[in-house]
């Protein structure tokens, strides 16, 4: 196979979100390696996007590492995982792997340490998934050293050669933190709108993805034991 | 049915191949993009090397602090390893001498130049991912580099070319196809 017809193009290798609806969105699945934003306000399901993409990765082979920046126990936060159909449990500690990271952050503020932390489950793990849910709790636990731990984060996760995802948590009226979203690749957008009716309803939005044709505008989309389902065209 | 790919199975593999591996002058190994790190990995400490064993490791797209760290965690008690960037220190006679960066041709005749100054260091070679010199350089470009790798094995410089790949970029495949004398296959 050649392509001496057009020798400077090159497409990324994608692999699945693991969620419906959105590979469609974005030319067949994020870019490996990249780094993707997925901001929200609380309970507009971050947490559970990024499971369903850790599965995905699971399912296909591919190795995950799940840092948690709250200070929960990891079988905490299970207990209302395992509810999620899409939750394989078989996968968990094997090809999903937790780490604990809102206990170390509860000590140590010095963000190259935290990174390095990081760096060594990455390391060990060599994971093609990474997810760290939520970034943006990070600001709170080290206060002044943010700046710092972003612009660290950013270089180390160019190096990781793995598709991260980091969470971001808004309040209802902020788009997404903006500063997280300097140094990623990609930023999708959860938020709430009103129905007709008066209900709330959920849309997703990919506001920014470098290097890749993807569809722009609200899209709605569910969360349910299912887990993240996009119906895309249905604004 | 489709076998699952994941790093057990292509370290499984790899290790099935190892006569393969170890008789060619110039292989080329295709891996699919996300375990294209573990399979560098491998073959870097595999013991595919003739003579001392000694490596000179391109890595194309992952920098020097962060292979450290691999090394560090997974090859203990294998190979020493040393990390040069060109233009500083040049690669020494050590077990394994790792140079990084994206702009290989300029490297490759940096680092065996420097090679050339020892001459009973005649190390093995191992590059990946050759598919990502297609970020920074023209094909004319990967295809002279390819030809000055054939040149240090034919004056003795290196004693075994290793290329590791994915299949993104179909040019600098068949390229390296041409290359190499066996091809192992990692991709399913």
């Amino acid at each position: 196979m050649t392509d001496k017809s057009n020798p400077g193009a090159s497409d990324f290798v994608r692999i699945k979100s693991g969620i419906p609806g959105l590979d469609q969105m974005m030319e067949g699945g994020f870019p490996f390696p990249s780094t993707i934003l997925v901001a929200g306000s609380a309970g507009t399901g971050k947490t559970t996007f990024a499971l369903q993409f850790l599965m995905q990765g699971a399912r296909d082979g591919e190795q995950g590492l799940y840092f948690t920046t709250l200070s929960e126990p990891t079988q905490w936060m299970m207990r209302f995982a395992s509810r999620l159909e899409f939750i394989n449990k078989d996968y968990l500690g094997k090809e999903v792997k937790y780490v604990e990271l809102g206990n170390f952050l509860r000590d140590e503020k010095d963000p190259r340490k935290v990174i390095d932390f990081m760096e060594e489950h990455i390391t060990e793990v060599m994971p093609q998934r990474i997810v760290i849910d939520p970034i943006t709790v990070i600001e709170e636990l080290i206060g002044g050293n943010y700046r710092t731990f972003l612009y660290e984060l950013a270089t180390r996760l160019k190096n990781w050669q793995a598709v991260s995802v980091l969470t971001g948590e808004v309040l209802p009226e902020q788009p997404y933190p903006v500063q997280v979203s300097y140094i990623t690749d990609t930023v999708i957008l959860l938020s709430y709108g009103l129905s007709p009716e008066g209900g709330r309803r959920k849309y997703l939005e990919i506001l920014k993805m470098r290097g890749t044709g993807h569809t722009t505008g609200r899209h709605l989309f569910d969360v349910s034991r299912n887990g993240v389902s996009v119906q895309a065209g249905l604004r | 049915m489709r076998r699952l790919l994941n790093a057990q199975t292509v370290v499984m593999k790899l290790r099935q191949s190892l006569p393969q591996l170890k008789e060619a002058r110039k292989v080329l190994v295709t891996a699919p993009p996300t375990l294209i790190n573990h399979v560098s990995l491998y073959l870097v400490c595999a013991p595919i090397h003739p003579g001392a064993g000694r490596v000179l490791f391109l890595s194309v797209d992952r920098p020097n602090q962060s292979l450290a760290r691999l090394f560090d965690r997974h090859c203990a008690g294998g190979p020493q390893v040393l990390f040069a960037n060109p233009g500083m220190d040049p690669p020494q006679s050590s077990d394994v001498s790792c140079v990084s960066g994206l702009f290989a041709p300029k490297l490759i005749v940096d680092a065996l130049g420097q090679l050339a100054e020892t001459p009973e260091v005649r190390p093995s070679m191992v590059v990946g991912n050759v598919s990502a010199l297609g970020f920074y350089n023209s094909n004319d470009r990967v295809k002279e580099f390819l030809r000055k790798i054939d040149d240090k094995l034919r004056e003795g410089a290196i004693s075994k070319a290793v290329l590791v790949s994915d299949r993104t970029q179909g040019y600098i495949l068949s390229l390296a196809r041409e290359f190499a004398e066996k091809e192992v296959d990692l991709s399913g």
